[in-house]
């Protein structure tokens, strides 16, 4: 796991999180915070729901996070299942309590 | 072939001119194979007869069958603008060049053939470049004439002087001066060949103003020989090779893009798709050749396809950023179909089987070539995947808050909408629910934006739809930052009858750069052009405003304020 690489992305949640789409309408869910955070420009996610739009390092969403957070891939679809399904209101914190439990399990 | 060429009376000057041979002319163009120098033999009476440059370009126009001229009047070009309506071609003047080189975008987007615009010199020209460099992304064929300064008067400092050639060579596929007079007509059949070849694009023709005001006998003018366009066969090895691929996979999918539109290949494509019990996604301008509700069609939703398919047949699909560029790792064969050998492979991506050919030709060798496959729980699992989509889709689309949500204003409009309507999505941050929630059941009804990034040039497809398909519904889908571009074309509406339906995703600003805009009331313009406008605040206003606006026999303009935060539809991403 890239322990610091999660905990930056952690401590910098934007006040909003969107459910659903990587970058759009302003703002982005946790995965395009995560991939963000991990130096995709936002061009890469804008507008897409599913895939990281980079001819080199791009792909599926979900399998591009595990990539480079080094993080299961079952955990990475919990966090985006998660962000989803948690309303608007309190989806922040809720991730933002999702990440510290993925770094505790690895005493990181 | 025997090629028919204009008669000119014995007129002086101003070309008179007493045939309408341009309508016989255009009729030519359906026939096939290339006739040689058949243009050649002269009509009895054009010896005396002379013809100006204005004259010899209009014909030359009508008889590579265009009826649309979208432009904007100015000196360097008035002899065409003049002689256009005697040769049968309707000029839409409209208020802006950008406005006139996308409407010509528009055209050939709608049709499926050339559009073309004229501009005059200078300003004229740049103004174009914007819907050129779209066009040339898009890869739709347009023609862009031009006036230019006089030849004689080359870098004196003449009025409206600047190196127009330079400009429209980085913006077009080919750029091309004329610099005597009886070659108009052979540098508008290159013009037309060369924007229709390969992949096709947009093209530049310049006339300098004192040679499309002068004139040339008649008889001394020789009318090049028309030809049709032709399809480019593909391999048989290849399409035996595909076929195999295709036949063995688990998961196999097509992507249909541009090139499928552009071959007029929309039947070939069905066939294809229904023959091998294969699912479908649809492209840009491939949008509705296969109709959404196609019990193996996907939509555009491309990813949600894609990422599940184990082996991809890519048609008339550039490998580029509305793809993914075509990085594909988990794939396990990408087969590839373009008419241009350039796309095959671009990006490095590992392309398995590559096939240059025509989009239309080559799915109709693979159809021969292959047996039906064993399709019917892969399709399942994907509509399932689709399904669970849908309801996300149809819990926004329901949700009775204020300001409304976008996903209520699109699914509302689409229920409201023919299955020949066209809907021109603008662009940004608007097009993502243009995409979630209206849907293409007709080719050419859906045209797409380009990866240039334009936005605001949806009002000119419009209207080069409603001027191609009269009696259908035009909308622009748009929002309220990129309706601000291109507005004043609504005038254009007005004044040639065009009853476009505006509506307006107003979120109060550029949201993809949180720059706000505040509220404006864009609906108070349309009365200023005979038209009605309304604005929408609350979800139950919503429905009777598009309903009205949509039987208004002119244009309106529905503003809706909605959601500038809005959530999204869940889970797609999770592949």
């Amino acid at each position: 796991m890239n322990a610091s690489l999660l905990r930056q992305a952690r401590d910098t949640l934007p006040k909003r999180l969107n459910a659903g789409i990587l970058m759009g309408d302003g703002g982005f869910c946790i995965l395009g915070w995560m991939l963000l955070t991990a130096g995709y420009h936002p061009i890469t996610m804008y507008s897409n729901t599913i895939g990281v739009v980079d001819p080199a390092t791009g792909g599926p969403a979900i399998d591009v996070v595990s990539r480079v957070y080094d993080v299961d891939r079952a955990a990475v679809v919990e966090l985006a299942r998660l962000n989803d399904s948690t309303p608007r209101a309190s989806r922040r914190d809720v991730l933002r309590g999702a990440i510290d439990a993925l770094l505790e399990g690895e005493g990181a | 072939m025997s090629t028919p060429r204009p008669e000119y009376g014995a007129g002086v000057g101003a070309g008179a001119r007493t045939a309408g041979a341009g309508a016989a002319g255009a009729g030519a163009a359906g026939a096939s194979g290339a006739g040689v120098g058949a243009g050649a033999a002269g009509a009895g009476a054009a010896g005396a007869a002379r013809v100006n440059g204005g004259q010899l370009m209009a014909d030359a126009l009508r008889r590579e069958g265009v009826t649309h001229l979208f432009g904007l009047g100015g000196g360097h070009i008035n002899p065409t603008w003049w002689a256009a309506p005697g040769a049968g071609i309707k000029i839409v003047d409209v208020r802006h060049e950008a406005a006139a080189a996308h409407a010509a975008e528009g055209w050939s987007l709608a049709t499926g053939d050339v559009g073309v615009c004229i501009v005059t010199a200078g300003p004229g020209l740049t103004n174009a470049v914007t819907g050129l460099a779209n066009a040339l992304n898009n890869g739709s064929p347009m023609v862009c004439l031009a006036g230019s300064a006089t030849l004689r008067g080359q870098d004196t400092g003449e009025v409206e002087m600047i190196d127009q050639l330079s400009i429209a060579h980085t913006v077009t596929k080919w750029a091309r001066r004329v610099y005597h007079i009886d070659r108009i007509p052979e540098y508008v059949a290159m013009a037309f060949k060369e924007a229709r070849s390969g992949r096709p694009g947009p093209v530049y023709l310049e006339v300098p103003i004192d040679l499309i005001h002068s004139d040339v006998a008649a008889s001394d003018v020789v009318w090049p020989a028309l030809m049709a366009p032709q399809r480019q066969l593909p391999s048989p090895a290849l399409v035996a090779q595909a076929a195999e691929l295709l036949s063995s996979a688990a998961r196999p999918a097509v992507v249909a893009g541009s090139g499928v539109w552009w071959s007029h290949a929309a039947a070939e494509l069905r066939a294809f798709v229904e023959h091998i019990g294969i699912p479908l996604v649809t492209r840009q301008s491939a949008r509705g050749t296969v109709p959404d509700d196609h019990p193996l069609c996907f939509g555009n939703d491309w990813q949600s396809v894609v990422y599940r398919a184990d082996t991809l047949l890519v048609v008339g699909k550039q490998l580029d950023y509305f793809f993914g560029y075509g990085y594909f790792p988990h794939l396990e064969h990408l087969i590839q179909v373009d008419v241009n050998p350039v796309e095959i492979g671009r990006n490095r991506v590992p392309v398995r089987v590559g096939i240059v050919g025509d989009a239309g030709a080559t799915l109709s060798e693979l159809t021969g070539a292959m047996k039906p496959l064993a399709t019917d729980e892969w399709v399942a699992s994907l509509r399932s995947a689709a399904s669970g989509t849908e309801a996300g889709k149809a819990a926004l689309a329901a949700s009775d808050e204020a300001p409304v949500h976008p996903m209520r204003v699109v699914r509302e409009l689409q229920s409201l909408l023919r299955r020949d309507a066209t809907v021109v999505a603008d662009a940004s941050n608007m097009l993502m629910w243009a995409n979630a929630g209206i849907s293409a059941f007709t080719g050419g009804c859906n045209p797409a934006m380009s990866n240039l990034g334009c936005i605001g040039h949806g009002v000119a497809f419009a209207l080069a739809a409603a001027c191609a398909r009269p009696g259908t519904q035009v909308v622009w889908l748009v929002g309220d930052g990129s309706f601000g571009f291109n507005a004043m074309e609504l005038d254009t509406a007005a004044r040639f009858g065009l009853p476009i339906t505006t509506v307006i995703l107003n979120n109060l600003g550029w949201s993809a750069q949180w720059v706000p805009l505040g509220v404006r009331h864009y609906e108070r313009l349309a009365p200023g052009f005979d038209g009605i406008g309304e604005l929408v605040t609350e979800p139950s206003e919503l429905r009777p405003a598009l309903e009205r606006a949509l039987a208004f026999d002119g244009p309106s303009i529905v503003n809706v304020l909605v959601e500038p935060e809005p959530e999204y539809f869940p889970g797609r991403y999770l592949g």
